[in-house]
């Protein structure tokens, strides 16, 4: 019972989290996860290139140490190195939405700057988000 | 309150099942296909008489037998014919592209993932063959028999290549190359480790059969599809021996097929440099006419981009 309720959040319903879970995974498969391309998994290509077992018996033994470890570097992307990287193709993006200079006369660009300011923060957010999760390559 | 349960999931089942019905029909039922019923089809062809008179007289019998017959195909001789292709579609869905030497860490995250998907798309895989007549994957699996075969037809040739059996090879593959060539385009020539393959063998053939006059004359259509890029390690090697060979013809070959390949200036102007030194006068000039070519081609390239 104790179990029971540390597991699951007050005010949720039972199994409504690894419910989420599984269709947050779901839609992270179907949509294209950002990890799904090589680029994006830069870390683990490192450790690709560090760990490589030759023959298939070190291939095999090595398996039940190198999948926690796997996961830990892919996590490891996808938490830390990939939102890193995607810190300024977020910048620039919203860059080129909002801040690129214009041709616009003086009163324009001045009423357009407090919306903008505004609009920034947002912006960036999301598109970093979308970023994070997606495979979103930047024009340049 | 077991039993209203029960009565509740017989009640949910029974509408799905009802739900299920129409959509299964308008969607391509697997058993709309005859090829999918072949205990009915049995039944057809040994109970069903081809008189009407009879038919109505055997109906009350032949019917319920068919039914049973449509059953039995549905639940087992179907599903079954089909784990082979289900089976197959899982390998190639999770299991075809491992490479557990260059990255090896990358297959060790994916391993998890991939055994847990395994059987829930090998079943998933295996309720739609067995209820909609996939027909995309028939004809999948037909063009990987086709391809099969195909492959079977190039190992064949190489075979004889090493056997020192060359013209014969080359004379095989005149004989398949439209068989090939109908596959390569059926395919979209999307299997570009088998057409180069399919290069290799052609150049190999020719060179090592003393065919190379009747694969690089100007009549074959096939010579201006080669270049570097379409050729396996192999056939890089054979056209290495080629243009150190004693015949002229083969070193203006092997300097063709190098030279139309896409490759850096400077190395395009090694070759031609060292093709302008050959022995051999004619090849000389050969050469210098396609110089002179290229520089045409540059031009009507040029004023074609002016235009």
């Amino acid at each position: 019972m104790m179990m029971r309720s540390m597991s699951t959040p007050r005010g949720c319903p039972r199994g409504a989290s690894p419910r989420f879970l599984l269709m947050g995974c779901a839609w992270l498969y179907l949509s294209g996860c950002s990890m799904f391309v090589k680029e994006n998994r830069r870390f683990l290509n490192k450790t690709d290139e560090w760990i490589r077992p030759e023959s298939t018996a070190a291939k095999v033994t090595l398996v039940p140490l190198t999948v926690p470890l796997a996961t830990g570097v892919l996590a490891t992307d996808l938490a830390i190195v990939h939102p890193a990287c995607s810190l300024r193709p977020a910048w620039d993006d919203v860059y080129d939405l909002y801040w690129k200079p214009r041709e616009m006369d003086w009163l324009r660009k001045s009423i357009m700057i407090p919306v903008i300011t505004a609009l920034t923060p947002p912006t960036y957010l999301v598109d970093l988000t979308g970023r994070i999760l997606f495979p979103i390559e930047s024009e340049s | 309150m077991i039993r209203e349960r029960l009565q509740l999931r017989v009640r949910v089942l029974s509408r799905g099942l009802c739900a299920l019905a129409p959509a299964l029909l308008l969607a391509g039922c697997a058993f709309l296909n005859r090829a999918n019923t072949p205990t009915l089809n049995l039944v057809e062809e040994n109970l069903w008489p081809e008189t009407t008179a009879k038919r109505a007289v055997v109906f009350p019998l032949v019917f319920p037998i068919s039914v049973a017959a449509l059953a039995t195909d549905a639940v087992i001789i179907h599903p079954i014919s089909v784990i082979d292709d289900s089976a197959r579609d899982t390998r190639d869905a999770l299991w075809d592209d491992l490479d557990w030497n260059a990255s090896y860490m990358t297959e060790s995250v994916a391993l998890p993932w991939r055994t847990v998907g395994t059987p829930v798309i090998f079943v998933s895989d295996l309720l739609l063959r067995s209820l909609f007549d996939v027909r995309e994957n028939v004809d999948k699996a037909r063009r990987r028999e086709r391809e099969e075969q195909i492959l079977e037809i190039l190992d064949q040739i190489e075979d004889l290549i090493d056997r020192e059996r060359a013209g014969e090879a080359f004379d095989l593959l005149r004989a398949k190359e439209m068989e090939i060539n109908r596959f390569w385009y059926q395919t979209l020539g999307r299997d570009e480790e088998m057409g180069s393959r399919h290069s290799s063998l052609w150049l190999e053939a020719a060179y090592r059969g003393g065919r190379y006059e009747q694969l690089f004359a100007s009549s074959n259509p096939y010579r201006p599809l080669m270049n570097r890029k379409s050729l396996t390690e192999r056939g890089l090697g054979v056209l290495a021996e080629m243009r150190t060979a004693p015949s002229p013809t083969v070193r203006w070959a092997a300097f063709l097929i190098e030279a139309s390949s896409e490759m850096d200036p400077h190395m395009l102007g090694d070759l031609v440099r060292e093709a302008l030194r050959d022995a051999n006068p004619v090849l000389r000039h050969e050469v210098l006419g396609w110089i002179e070519s290229q520089t045409l081609w540059s031009r009507v390239e040029s004023i074609e981009n002016d235009l």
